[in-house]
């Protein structure tokens, strides 16, 4: 049963956290109501069509198409905003907008070389381009240079500070471990609102992730019912929803949040989270057909562009399938990429190939920036407790499980267990 | 209370304070300034729980462990740390209600400095450790090789019960062994593994090290007890919390990175723990301002020392005089975090039934103040009768009618409590029921204080640090096997 308190906080809609009552009307529902991005398309399709020299009108048809994407998780638009970004540029090889679109294509498509070069020449035109700062920022995190991603950042909200400025350094801050000042911007992001819902939505999702992340479940649920009661059709949203349900020990009800953030959206996080809780709840058939589906993701994405290595290499990891394949993909985005979580992924693929000493070297470098992520102390848990170094297993195990109870339906329990069985030897007796 | 650094974060804070325009007076080094000077018998943590008998998971008990003597440098060498000869260490069961006692254990140690048999065995030496009656490791506790053992007994107490007050005090235990502190793979090799680093995160009695299970006692009265060494497991780093302001205006100088540094890593406490049978406890009624009407007990600690200490070198402490309170602890953070300088000593002072006096300090907490000051923010000043309710008086409140609870490492613990969805029968599987090794007391606390009154809104707020540096044992006496002298974690790894 959930305290009484908690049970008049889930009733009260309003999230304030960290900020001062008042300020919150700006990201709040009585915003005006501003046109869907399908009305916009609309509107710019139409003004292209008949202006077709309005270079502002075809970038920002780029923009309406890049957010057509982020509703729908549907790669296929990145194609069509390139075209209208690329009419832009042709129309005015120097539009700034048209170039830093480029550049968020290509972010989007995770080529991360091509998107700053994009930046780097929107900069060259306009040194106080914040949105071109932005994509260089989201280049460097993704490429593992948290300096260089700082630096970036801090030149974009020296120059705006908005939901965007503010939405990219919260994720910033968590990834380096700075859970308390991510969430505190994450929550200015969402006051400062942005031009379309989904794009508080996702800052809230973020939020709740970010609460649950560190284990602080009841904080979570609250931002996640005050997420639902306003864009209730969100696949962030419902993502997280079935985030904090799962954890909850509601398994029926995550599935039930997934299945529809996958009916809008099929993402490659929601269909994985959606086969594990069908391999414990032990529809084994349903699971299977998830992990199909994740194949079938992939291959569409690599077909409109987009890449998506790291995650797809920790897939194969985690589902014992392909095993050296994993290693391979993994070894070769981190060499390009060495991000923490490309470190993890690839610790991840060594252990599964039992190559632990080379899984352990890896796992340092995944925790180096204290990341707060259970699965990574989980990986590097079981990496120490196969090197027999028992003392370093039981510590990042008993982290993994003290930062969030709940971190994964399958490897929480394995966690546990793992606890369990190496503190059930005293130190004097012989280790197995 | 707790030991100087949160103290100097408070004081780091009110510093601050002073920058943003605030009223922040002189402040001292010290969050209560008689009682630095006698770290022995200064209590840093008091964990009350219910939990299962150490060798019969079947016969549910009140856990109580108590820490003192903050800082323990594991590495410390010739002496390392012992309990005072001339201290009462008590662990207090009250009315969780009036604050009023019903029962205590008193522990009390034998000298710290004998020169002779059977506190010493072999005075030529400069070694406490490994060089006793023969040289080598200790294999036992108390065998040839440990030259110097700390012995204690422990006294009941039944102070009132239903009937009203009684007095009856019997002795149930005497001249209990302490184990050797952990002075590294050569001297002690049983709390060790091959690295030289302590083993701890045992999940059974049998899974313990041989020198903690032999120091662990069953009474014939039906109680359990431990006294000994043990890992610090508090963990956290306050300054971190208001990094948000400026992380420059409290980086460095502080002792701590300021960054997500648990201050406490690396260093061991003296652990004195009791486990009560439930059937032997009386169960009062009370109210949580969280999970409505209950049934348990109130639990604090104190140490006592006579108000004559007469404190020779080479015999046994004789004072038996009256004992007067140089130190209470009940709740995590009430002395340290709310009770303002010019009551903490008088706060040590008195008995929680006397704590009506100090409730304006949870009513109005001066941190919520201090909190919007640094934050900006909005968070309730006064009329906090919700953190009067935790708070006042100022005993652990342990639900005795659920549990055992769910134990750090186990599945479903969640260090936030019901925070966390950490619950059974709808109370909190720890604080502010009772409170467990691993409970993230600063989060909690920050977290209650910027949520109330009314929790209509949870506001996360904490530190950088989530989990102790080592990890605790599931079983009695649940602290962490105490650092080993020449590889503890305060070392870069």
């Amino acid at each position: 049963m959930t305290p009484r308190i908690v049970l008049a906080a889930a009733a009260a809609a309003l999230l304030v956290l960290g900020a001062t009552p008042g300020a919150r009307a700006a990201g709040g529902a009585a915003a005006p109501e501003r046109p869907s991005v399908d009305q916009t398309i609309d509107r710019l399709t139409g003004k292209t069509r008949r202006e077709g020299q309005d270079r502002a009108a075809w970038a920002a048809l780029g923009d309406a198409f890049m957010q057509k994407a982020r509703e729908t998780a549907d790669a296929s638009y990145y194609g069509r905003a390139e075209e209208a970004f690329e009419r832009a540029r042709s129309l005015d090889p120097g539009h700034g907008d048209a170039l830093v679109g480029l550049a968020w294509v290509q972010s989007a498509r995770h080529e991360f070389e091509k998107s700053i070069e994009w930046a780097e020449k929107a900069l060259a035109l306009d040194p106080a381009n914040a949105a071109a700062y932005a994509l260089l920022g989201d280049a460097a995190l993704e490429m593992g240079d948290y300096d260089l991603a700082a630096e970036h950042y801090q030149k974009m909200l020296d120059l705006r500070p908005d939901i965007s400025a503010y939405s990219r350094t919260a994720h910033f801050l968590f990834v380096i471990g700075d859970v308390r000042r991510a969430t505190w911007l994450m929550d200015r992001a969402i006051t400062a609102g942005g031009p379309y819902p989904e794009n508080a939505a996702w800052c809230r999702a973020q939020l709740a992730l970010m609460h649950l992340a560190t284990g602080n479940l009841v904080a979570a649920e609250q931002i996640v019912d005050a997420a639902m009661s306003r864009t209730p059709n969100n696949y962030h949203v419902l993502f997280a929803q079935g985030r904090v349900r799962a954890a909850r020990g509601s398994y029926a009800g995550a599935i039930e949040s997934y299945r529809r953030a996958a009916a809008i959206a099929p993402q490659h996080e929601v269909i994985v989270a959606l086969g594990r809780l069908y391999t414990v709840t032990g529809d084994s058939t349903r699971a299977e057909q998830q992990w199909t589906l994740v194949e079938t993701i992939n291959r569409l994405n690599r077909a409109n562009g987009v890449t998506g290595d790291v995650q797809i290499a920790r897939f194969l990891a985690d589902r014992d399938r392909r095993l050296p394949e994993a290693v391979a993909i993994a070894e070769r985005e981190f060499k390009r990429r060495p991000s923490v979580f490309a470190a993890d992924a690839l610790a991840w693929a060594y252990y599964k190939n039992g190559r632990y000493a080379d899984a352990r070297r890896l796992a340092a470098k995944a925790l180096a920036h204290h990341t707060p992520d259970a699965s990574f102390l989980f990986h590097a848990g079981m990496i120490h407790a196969r090197l027999a170094d028992r003392a370093t297993a039981q510590r990042q195990l008993a982290q993994a499980l003290s930062l969030n109870p709940a971190f994964d339906p399958i490897d929480g329990p394995v966690a546990a267990a793992t606890l369990a069985e190496l503190g059930a030897r005293a130190p004097d007796e012989p280790q197995p | 209370m707790r030991h100087a650094p949160r103290g100097m974060a408070l004081v780091a804070l009110l510093t601050l304070l002073a920058f943003v325009g605030g009223t922040a007076g002189a402040a001292s080094h010290s969050d209560a300034p008689l009682i630095k000077q006698d770290p022995q018998v200064n209590l840093t943590d008091v964990y009350a729980f219910v939990g299962t008998k150490y060798n019969d998971p079947r016969e549910k008990v009140l856990s109580v462990v108590v820490h003192v003597r903050p800082f323990s440098e594991p590495g410390d060498g010739v002496i390392y740390d012992r309990f005072a000869d001339d201290a009462r260490y008590s662990i207090h069961i009250a009315h969780p209600a009036t604050g009023a006692d019903v029962l205590r254990y008193d522990f009390k140690f034998s000298n710290v400095n004998p020169q002779s048999a059977p506190g010493l065995k072999n005075p030529n030496t400069i070694l406490s450790y490994g060089l006793g009656a023969e040289l080598g490791p200790i294999n036992n506790v108390g065998d040839a090789r440990q030259n110097f053992t700390q012995t204690y007994d422990v006294t009941k107490v039944v102070v009132a019960d239903d009937k009203g007050p009684r007095g009856a005090i019997s002795r149930i235990a005497n001249d209990l062994l302490t184990p050797p502190p952990n002075v590294g793979a050569r001297t002690t090799p049983a709390y060790n593994d091959a690295s030289g680093k302590a083993v701890s995160g045992a999940t059974s009695f049998a899974a313990l090290d041989r020198y903690t299970r032999q120091t662990v006692f069953g009474l014939a009265s039906g109680e359990a007890v431990f006294a000994g060494p043990r890992e610090d497991g508090f963990f956290a780093d306050t300054p971190a919390i208001f990094d948000l302001l400026d992380p420059r205006i409290l980086g460095g100088g502080l002792g701590q990175a300021g960054t997500g540094v648990d201050g406490f890593k690396g260093f061991n406490v003296l652990a004195y723990a009791i486990q009560i049978p439930l059937h032997h406890l009386p169960s009062f009624d009370y109210q949580s301002p969280f999970f409505g009407p209950q049934t348990g007990v109130g639990v604090y600690a104190s140490v006592s020392r006579p108000s004559v200490t007469i404190r020779l070198a080479s015999t046994e402490a004789r004072s038996e005089g009256p004992f007067v309170q140089v130190n209470r602890m009940g709740n995590p953070l009430f002395n340290e975090v709310l009770v303002a300088l010019r009551d903490k000593d008088n706060y040590n002072r008195r008995t929680p039934t006397e704590d009506a006096a100090f409730a304006t300090y949870a009513r109005n907490p001066e941190v919520a103040v201090l909190l919007n000051t640094v934050f900006n923010t909005s968070f309730a000043t006064t009329n906090r009768e919700d953190l009067v309710a935790v708070f006042i008086p100022d005993v652990l409140r342990v639900n005795t009618a659920t549990g055992p609870v769910r134990l750090a490492g186990q599945a479903g613990f969640s260090r936030l409590g019901f925070l966390g969805g950490d619950t059974a029968s709808g109370v909190s599987g720890g604080w502010p029921n009772g409170r467990r090794l691993g409970d993230d007391v600063v989060d909690i606390a920050l977290t209650a204080v910027a949520s109330g009154p009314t929790y209509t809104t949870i506001t996360v707020v904490g530190d950088n640090i989530n989990a102790n540096d080592q990890v605790y044992n599931q079983v009695f006496p649940y602290s962490a096997t105490p650092h080993a002298g020449p590889t503890n974690r305060k070392d870069p790894e």
